[in-house]
């Protein structure tokens, strides 16, 4: 089994409390943002709409309701807020259909009542969600108290603070936050290796799992640089068919950003012809060029391992995956034995004279050898 | 961005350009005019033979560009716009090396020997290639600085890994590998070669002759005194006469 991703609670939590209040405050969030603001901005909203009812409350009074005929309109009011639409004209015989049902015929300034409670709408539904929010948020706020108790809060704030002001998090929407979700909890789960391409690289490369908040940092890079627009990822995330090979990319894309490569110069390197591909089927090919990139330990190299990997793949086409693997395992045997000097005067030849098979041939000398020194040696003509 | 594409070159913009790279390595070359009969290489060769793209006459002394061949060879290997300055700057780097060689007083031993062996070939090749890398022409000593970008240095990877027939093609076993990997200079084992050579009766068609030069051993001192020789004549060269072929 392969995981791509670490389990991370405190990410689900900070990720939750995010989305439930996306799905209450429905707008924008503030630009900047951060736990704390949100606490008290929910605080604030919550102490408006009681001020704002207590004097609804008292204006229905003041037309000579009971307390409890009060109790009555509202919550029936409350129970149908989502029905009415508000940008029809017709809302207010709605309402006034309603306060008939729940008062009877005989009202003393009905016009009054129903022109209020039309006017109040907004205020129920937001009463209405924030009521429904408590729920979850009660659900949230235990687990934060928990983890409190923990000493582990900072965390969740910071990784909260982090997702708030995410450009990602602007464009992404209730739904695409629940797909989002879905999507990172597939890849969380322990994954049967076969489901993944070129999974064997991860093994051969020793990559580990990254962390939650590297993958949404890594896809947010791509969206603020322009490189591709949300929703078009969205559109991936919408599909399961096509989340094995974007998991691939996000998993390699955020270790080549983890490892310190210049993501801007791999990405105009690799070729914008090649990004488009994030709107669908990403290839094989693209994940690669990661794939070799991933076989430097040194982003001193960035420049010629990009070249060579850019060689490799015109020259090499779509199907030797085999070919692929002798020649990482050729790059990662050099480094291991050999001096930072010996490998980028190997890798500047190889790329610049097109010897590709030198990497392969080297690396497996140095590897039996046990020296990259003896392995050179073995190259001399022997007379 | 350094690429291939599949553009058609223009004459005049390719002969401007060719102009300017004379200009530029004033001190290698003279530009003496146009010229409407040369002895360019017709017919089709598979690969890439940078002899019929321009030659260097041993009886002249000077070089020949051959107008339609580069043109054609331009569009053939879709050598983009932004590597077009490097490919003719490669070209005349490897006429400039057979006229080095010349110039040095290795043209008997090179002529006798069977087209497969040329070993000269694969060297003008190798120093092309690597002033092109390094932004210098360096050879038995002799060090000229060249104008090239950083960004144009990758159009060298992509014209390494065009495909070459015999000779041409030999220039990575028997010099790039042999002086990047281990430090054996591309000038010592040009000389081991020519002292190889110079020993065995050139024989046309030598059966033997191509896996002879593969065995070409480590250098010794002697060789590299030997080298010192060629280092002090080739300061003394001056900037050959180059052609510019219209019509053959």
């Amino acid at each position: 089994m392969v995981q791509l991703l670490l389990k991370d609670e405190n990410f689900h939590l900070a990720y939750d409390l995010l989305f439930t209040l996306k799905f209450l405050f429905k707008t924008e969030l503030s630009k900047r943002l951060t736990f704390n603001d949100v606490v008290r901005k929910i605080e604030e909203e919550w102490e408006n709409i009681l001020s704002e009812l207590k004097q609804h409350f008292d204006y229905l009074k003041g037309k000579g309701l009971t307390e409890e005929e009060v109790d009555k309109l509202f919550g029936h009011i409350i129970s149908q807020v989502d029905s009415y639409n508000v940008s029809n004209s017709r809302v207010e015989r709605q309402i006034k259909e309603d306060v008939k049902k729940i008062l009877g015929d005989k009202v003393q300034h009905e016009d009054d009542i129903v022109k209020n409670i039309a006017m109040l709408l907004p205020i129920y539904s937001k009463f209405y969600r924030i009521k429904e929010f408590n729920i979850y948020l009660g659900r949230i706020l235990e687990n934060l108290d928990k983890v409190a108790k923990a000493g582990k809060i900072s965390y969740v704030k910071k990784i909260f603070n982090v997702l708030a002001n995410l450009r990602l998090n602007k464009d992404l929407s209730p739904k695409h936050m629940r797909e989002f979700k879905e999507f990172i909890n597939w890849m969380e789960k322990p994954l049967d290796p076969s489901q993944l391409p070129l999974y064997h690289f991860i093994i051969l490369l020793r990559l580990d799992p990254v962390k939650m908040i590297d993958i949404v940092r890594c896809l947010d890079f791509l969206v603020k640089h322009d490189y591709r627009e949300f929703y078009k990822i969205t559109s991936i995330l919408s599909n399961i068919q096509l989340w094995r090979k974007f998991a691939m990319f996000l998993f390699l894309f955020t270790h080549i950003i983890k490892r310190g490569f210049y993501a801007n110069e791999v990405i105009n390197e690799i070729g914008h012809y090649r990004w488009k591909e994030l709107e669908g089927p990403i290839s094989i090919e693209l994940l690669r060029y990661f794939i070799i990139l991933l076989s430097l330990r040194k982003i001193t190299n960035m420049r010629l391992a990009l070249g060579l990997a850019r060689s490799f793949i015109g020259e090499r086409g779509y199907s030797e995956t085999i070919h692929l693997e002798d020649f990482c395992r050729g790059l990662l045997n050099i480094q291991k034995y050999g001096t930072d000097k010996q490998v980028k005067r190997i890798l500047s030849y190889a790329y610049f004279y097109g010897d590709l098979d030198i990497i392969i041939k080297l690396g497996n000398l140095a590897e039996a050898e046990g020296s990259l020194k003896k392995a050179l040696n073995l190259l001399r003509p022997r007379i | 961005m350094v690429g291939m594409t599949g553009k058609e070159y223009e004459k005049e913009q390719v002969f401007t350009l060719f102009k300017q790279l004379v200009s530029e390595l004033e001190g290698l070359f003279v530009f003496r005019g146009e010229k409407y009969r040369c002895e360019c290489m017709k017919g089709y060769e598979e690969g890439l033979v940078v002899d019929r793209l321009a030659y260097y006459d041993l009886r002249l002394k000077e070089i020949f560009v051959c107008e339609k061949n580069l043109l054609q060879a331009l569009t053939t290997y879709k050598v983009g716009e932004s590597c077009e300055r490097m490919f003719i700057l490669y070209v005349l780097l490897h006429e400039f090396v057979h006229y080095v060689l010349d110039f040095l007083g290795f043209g008997p031993v090179l002529i006798r020997l069977p087209n497969s062996v040329r070993f000269d070939e694969p060297f003008s090749e190798y120093i092309a290639l690597r002033s092109c890398i390094e932004g210098r022409l360096r050879i038995f000593g002799y060090v000229k600085e060249i104008h090239v970008k950083e960004d144009e240095k990758r159009c060298v990877s992509l014209f390494s890994t065009m495909y070459r027939p015999a000779p041409y093609r030999y220039f990575k076993p028997l010099y790039a590998s042999q002086e990047n990997l281990l430090n054996i200079s591309a000038e010592v084992i040009f000389l081991k070669l020519v002292r190889m050579f110079s020993r065995i009766p050139a024989v046309n068609p030598d059966p033997i002759a191509p896996s002879r030069l593969f065995l070409v051993g480590p250098p010794k001192e002697l060789d590299l005194k030997e080298e010192k020789r060629y280092k002090k004549l080739i300061h003394k060269i001056p900037a050959v006469r180059i052609l510019w072929c219209n019509y053959y």
